[in-house]
């Protein structure tokens, strides 16, 4: 158990060092120092980088400041997927640290959805959550918590509290004791390599014959080109929160451990790299 | 919670893996930059820092350098141009000096002269200001002492004050104690006087006791006499013969005066109406003749009838022709107290009689247009209903409220006879042609047919419903009944012969007096003329306004059934042609309520109409 619980604590404390650097295009006053910063892996890019934005505020011209994006390597980052897995998806392999550009000209419309408020982050982080437990318990327990529960979800999350957001998020992850697990386990698994953003399917913890499913069992059901054949050469990483957890993990011990603070678990496929 | 890889002790392969590559990855990710990203953030606020301060300071050298440079340059000038400058140079700048100085001296003395006159400005509002608070000073004692004045009336008021207080709660006790011996007054007074109450009453009942033991005395006293009055037998054998022998020749008498009487009226119309049809004229002709004829019969009947016939009839006289509608009000009088119910008239037009609720009936002379009170019959034990004249005009019949007709001889005041048997009000009576005889119809539902002599009821007709009104034929009754039915009687067949529906109540009947028509009036506001050769409804008489007042409205034929006549709701009097059917008329005078009943003399030439209130009017 104590491990179980620093499991929990790692995955909530995981940090990425990100070096914010300027787009070279935009027009400064003087020149724009790089600026560091440890992201947290749970929290969403807009929600931390305040810092990072006054940083390059101050050495642009008032006129020019418009909604600020950010971009790796030519790909703008959804600031609705959290930090850890846009790492894991796009920059796993790369050297550390992290090198992200700042961009506060041209928004990409269509690859972008836009940030107003921190409003509009808690908004979807909620909705995450209340899918992710109508999967898990038809919505039952979340909609027996009351609005201060809700809020302190999401003030434990804005603040990095740890004990603030697991003791309530501790009951998302009950389940009735005479199931084996929740209803349905909520995941989305990201490719680079294709168009669609993510695969979300039903996929129950527990087999019809009362054995576990592992996470082996759901990459054969849902994404099978992902798994490797058991003689072949493995050709793909599946990651969560930068690990790759064995293929015999139960899933159902995955979701109550490795999902990220909205529940789900994310979990990114990417290819095998070439050293 | 429990993890399914826990039971285990020895921690499951697949866990112990993901807590090395987290702790793995945070080595590589995280304990690396862990310092370096806080110290790099340190670095760079200290370089902004650094950056900011050496902003600032560059302009300052900039400020300073020239000022530096340009003071030992101008000291040095200095000393230079005074050894070159000649004395005269020097007189002027010291002329310059001079006048600078007397400048600045006068503009001084100015200052000062200004200063001054500013203190002595001061000094004058300052005074101003001393006396003022003198003033002011002088007016606060003054009011203080005012106040101390009133303070000293305050105090007086208020040992007023207490000693009014002190006198009122002690009137106030009185009072009080004045209410308490009030009361108790009023409570001995309320107790005596429900004591005199007590007695009172209690004398009351003995005086009541004492009367009804002496009322009970009497009556048994009189039930013992009448008692044995039935004892004793009377005989009464001879006396019904001479009774009719003397009636009978009564009649005769009157009938061979109404012979001369009709032809000369007869003359008299067909000079003022000389239009009249020829089949009418000889119709009443024909009339005429047989009136002659019967009156001829009649005498031989009488001249063969020894033992007295079973059946003596009053002969009908037809003593009008052309009956001539009312158009005027000729008398109105308080006939009774309260409301008039009936009103007939006597055969020989000259007697009046009404009935009115006040359980008296009227008799009236109608002399010159006007109503002259002749006599009161009295006994009457309700309210009249109905009354009506024997064909000699010597009776009176009348109905009354109290289960009973009652019968009286013009020029007896109290009641000659009393017909009882009904069980509930008694609503129409009348005589039959027939001497001695009359009908009674009541609200108990049934008809009864009463032998006057002996003073019997002589048949029972029980029917369904109230009835309201009933006439009688020479051997028909007809009866007019509350399920809107008029029902037809003959006095030798038991049972009814014919029933006509109209709509609505029947509230009246009345007879022509050739016995062939039948006028009704019922609650639908309608009156009917019943043809009774034929038995139908020949004619139906509505008028608008034409409302019909109560259950015993009473409509009535003209003498000669030209005209129909009857009063409404609203005190107005409608008239019918009979012949044209049409609305002749509508009369309004001085009724104010509704007209219970109307009378058309048999003469023709006057109406009675009677109302709800107190009023009968005579019409011409």
């Amino acid at each position: 158990m104590t491990d179980d619980k620093d499991v929990l604590r790692d995955v909530w404390f995981g940090r990425i060092p990100t070096c914010f650097t300027l787009y070279q295009d935009e027009i400064t006053e003087r020149e724009a120092e790089p600026y560091y910063l440890l992201l947290p892996r749970v929290s969403y890019l807009t929600l931390v980088t305040d810092k990072v934005k006054k940083h390059f505020q101050k050495v642009m011209r008032q006129e020019d400041i418009s909604e600020i994006w950010f971009e790796y390597e030519g790909t703008p980052l959804k600031w609705h997927y959290p930090i850890g897995l846009l790492f894991d998806l796009l920059a796993s392999s790369s050297a550390l640290p992290w090198n992200i550009t700042v961009h506060f000209k041209s928004f990409p419309e269509k690859d972008l959805l836009h940030c107003p408020s921190k409003d509009a982050i808690e908004a979807h982080f909620m909705s995450c959550v209340k899918e992710a437990d109508a999967l898990k318990h038809k919505s039952q327990v979340i909609n027996e918590m009351q609005k201060k529960d809700h809020k302190q979800l999401w003030m434990g999350l804005q603040n990095d509290r740890f004990d603030q957001f697991w003791a309530i998020n501790r009951k998302l992850m009950e389940y009735p004791a005479e199931e084996n697990g929740f209803r349905y386990i909520p995941f989305r698994i990201y490719q680079t390599t294709t168009e669609r953003p993510f695969i979300q399917k039903l996929f129950r913890p527990v087999a019809a014959d009362g054995q576990l499913h592992t996470l082996g069992d759901l990459l054969k059901e849902v994404c099978p080109s992902a798994v490797a054949p058991e003689d072949g050469e493995k050709k793909n990483q599946v990651m969560i929160h930068g690990i790759e957890p064995m293929l015999e993990t139960p899933l159902q011990w995955l979701s109550e451990h490795l999902s990220y603070p909205d529940n789900f678990l994310h979990i990114s496929i990417i290819p095998q790299p070439a050293d | 919670m429990a993890g399914p890889g826990a039971p285990g002790v020895p921690v499951a392969r697949w866990k112990r893996h993901i807590v090395r590559q987290l702790r793995q990855r945070d080595r590589t990710q995280k304990a690396l930059f862990l310092e370096l990203v806080p110290a790099y953030n340190h670095l760079l606020e200290k370089a902004e820092l650094l950056a900011r301060i050496s902003e600032k300071l560059q302009p300052e050298p900039n400020d300073v350098t020239p000022a530096t440079l340009q003071g030992p340059w101008e000291e040095e000038s200095g000393p230079d141009s005074d050894q070159v400058l000649s004395p005269t140079t020097l007189r002027v700048k010291w002329q310059e000096e001079e006048e600078r100085v007397r400048r600045d001296c006068g503009e001084m003395a100015y200052q000062a002269v200004e200063q001054s006159a500013a203190l002595g400005a001061l000094e004058s509002t300052l005074e101003e200001q001393q006396s003022r608070l003198a003033a002011l000073g002088g007016r606060v004692a003054e009011l203080q002492e005012a106040r101390a004045q009133q303070t000293r009336q305050v105090d007086a008021q208020r040992a007023l004050n207490v000693a009014q207080r002190a006198a009122y709660e002690a009137l106030r006790a009185r009072a009080r104690l004045l209410e308490a011996a009030l009361r108790g007054l009023e409570e001995e007074a309320r107790d005596l006087l429900e004591r005199l109450v007590q007695r009172k009453a209690c004398a009351a009942a003995e005086r009541n006791l004492r009367l009804e033991r002496q009322e009970k005395a009497k009556q048994e006293r009189m039930s013992l006499e009448l008692k044995k009055a039935a004892k004793r037998t009377v005989s009464i054998s001879e006396s019904p013969n001479t009774i009719a022998d003397g009636i009978r020749e009564e009649t005769e008498a009157l009938a061979l005066t109404a012979e001369p009487l009709s032809l000369k009226s007869e003359a008299g119309e067909k000079w003022k109406r000389p239009f009249r049809s020829a089949s009418a004229t000889s119709l009443t002709l024909s009339r005429c003749v047989d009136v002659v004829k019967e009156l001829l019969d009649f005498k031989k009947r009488r001249g063969h009838s020894i033992g007295g016939a079973p059946e003596l009839r009053y002969q009908s006289i037809p003593v009008c022709v052309a009956a001539q509608p009312p158009s005027q009000v000729q008398d109105v009088l308080d006939a009774h107290l309260s409301e008039v119910n009936a009103v007939c008239f006597g055969p020989n037009s000259s007697l009046l009689a009404t009935g009115g609720a006040d359980r008296l009936i009227h008799l009236w002379n109608v002399v010159g247009g006007r109503l002259e009170a002749n006599q009161t019959l009295e006994g009457a034990a309700g309210s009249i209903t109905s009354v009506d004249f024997d064909p000699s005009g010597s009776q009176v019949l009348a109905a009354t409220y109290n289960q009973a007709a009652q019968l009286w001889k013009v020029g007896e005041v109290q009641s000659k006879e009393t017909l009882s048997g009904h069980t509930d009000k008694v609503t129409a009576a009348k005589f039959k042609l027939t001497r001695h005889q009359a009908v009674t119809g009541s609200r108990d539902r049934t008809v009864k047919e009463w032998d006057l002599g002996r003073a019997y009821c002589s048949r029972t007709i029980n029917v369904l419903s109230y009835c309201n009104d009933v006439v009688c034929g020479d051997h028909v009754i007809i009866s007019g009944h509350n399920d809107q039915k008029i029902r037809f009687w003959d006095s030798r067949v038991p049972c009814c012969t014919q029933v006509i529906p109209v709509q609505g109540r029947v509230t009246s009947l009345n007879l022509s007096h050739d016995q062939l028509h039948l006028l009704s009036c019922s609650r639908d506001d309608t009156l009917k003329v019943i043809d009774l050769r034929v038995s139908n409804i020949r004619q139906v008489f509505r008028a608008d306004g034409f409302r019909c007042g109560s259950d015993w409205t009473k409509a009535v034929f003209s003498p000669d059934r030209s005209y129909a006549l009857a009063g409404s709701w609203d005190g107005a009097l409608y008239i019918w042609n009979v012949d044209t059917g049409k609305l002749e008329g509508s009369l309004r005078g001085p009724h104010c309520t509704a007209v219970n009943a109307v009378a058309w003399c048999p003469s023709g030439s006057h109406v009675v109409s009677a109302e709800q209130a107190r009023k009968a009017v005579l019409w011409h």
